[in-house]
């Protein structure tokens, strides 16, 4: 319970203990989403990864933000997949020919993406184990009015963003729409495709 | 006190961990899960960045990017859900009819 609420009140003053736990857990699970070969593994692999994300936000104090993620990511966005998941029923995957070498470059891939990250936020691997960030004694003059509370996020949103807002409301309208039409046509696409592929000129 | 870069560090890795799992995996829904996984890893970096600098605008980038994200869901699964009405797969290597 101490770490709890030590971890509510920002300030990221959480114990590195609690952190690595969580980062061990996203990790963990980020991995699972990965490699899971059911997609409904995957799915609830995601779902923890994204709880574990929501912890992080609580930990810098981006309160606003990890009740968010856990209504919209959690709540909305994991519950699509999963529909989408349970609807389709697929559960085997068909690997390709050249699947391994494809693999290990994949994985090559994200390993230097984390390499480049590593060596750009790291001058050194001894500065990772003593100090830190750099610009750590930025956080001291600052951190008090970047809490994320309800108030401070809505005035920055209504304030200074207002016209982001209104128009990121309008992409998500289109995209509803969007989708609703991409999903709700129930023959055209496969009528194009089945019954009349000559005139489309495929195959 | 956790040092910030210990943040940074761990978004690379799930940001890195997404972008493989984007690259070698062929269920579609899965690739729309590691697309998450990238999300989620920026907006784990904004947070950090924000925090850092007691500026409040990465928190505002988050609530857009997940305003994005949501959007890119719905129109991704109607996409998967179209493409399997058209080829009984959800495997993307199927959907290769323009390669021809």
């Amino acid at each position: 319970m101490g770490d709890v609420t030590t971890a509510a009140s920002g300030l990221h003053g959480i114990p590195v203990v609690f952190f690595g736990i969580i980062a061990l857990w996203m990790i963990v699970s980020a991995l699972g989403t990965v490699l899971a070969k059911n997609p409904i593994n995957s799915v609830l692999f995601l779902v923890t990864n994204l709880l574990g994300v929501a912890v992080m936000y609580a930990a810098l104090g981006a309160h606003f933000l990890a009740v968010v993620q856990v209504i919209v990511y959690a709540g909305a966005i994991v519950v699509l997949f999963l529909f989408v998941v349970m609807l389709l029923n697929v559960k085997v995957e068909r690997e390709g020919a050249n699947s391994l070498l494809f693999k290990v470059a994949a994985t090559m891939c994200g390993v230097v993406f984390v390499a480049l990250v590593a060596r750009a936020y790291l001058p050194g691997m001894e500065d990772l184990l003593q100090t830190g960030f750099i610009l750590e004694a930025q956080s001291s003059n600052g951190s008090s009015d970047a809490d994320g509370t309800v108030k401070a996020i809505g005035r920055e949103l209504f304030t200074k963003h207002v016209f982001i807002f209104e128009a990121v409301s309008l992409v998500l309208i289109v995209a509803m729409v969007a989708a609703v039409m991409l999903a709700g046509q129930r023959n055209r696409g496969e009528k194009l495709l089945k019954q009349n592929p000559k005139q489309l000129g495929i195959r | 006190m956790i040092p910030f870069s210990y943040f940074i560090l761990l978004s690379a890795v799930l940001f890195g961990i997404g972008a493989a799992g984007m690259l070698f995996r062929r269920n579609t829904i899965v690739v729309f899960m590691c697309i998450e996984l990238m999300l989620n890893a920026t907006n784990l970096a904004f947070v950090t960045f924000s925090k850092m600098w007691g500026n409040l605008d990465g928190q505002i980038m988050v609530l857009f990017t997940m305003v994005i994200a949501a959007a890119e869901a719905a129109l991704g699964l109607a996409i998967i859900i179209s493409l399997f009405r058209a080829f009984q797969s959800i495997d993307s290597s199927v959907a290769s009819e323009l390669k021809r």
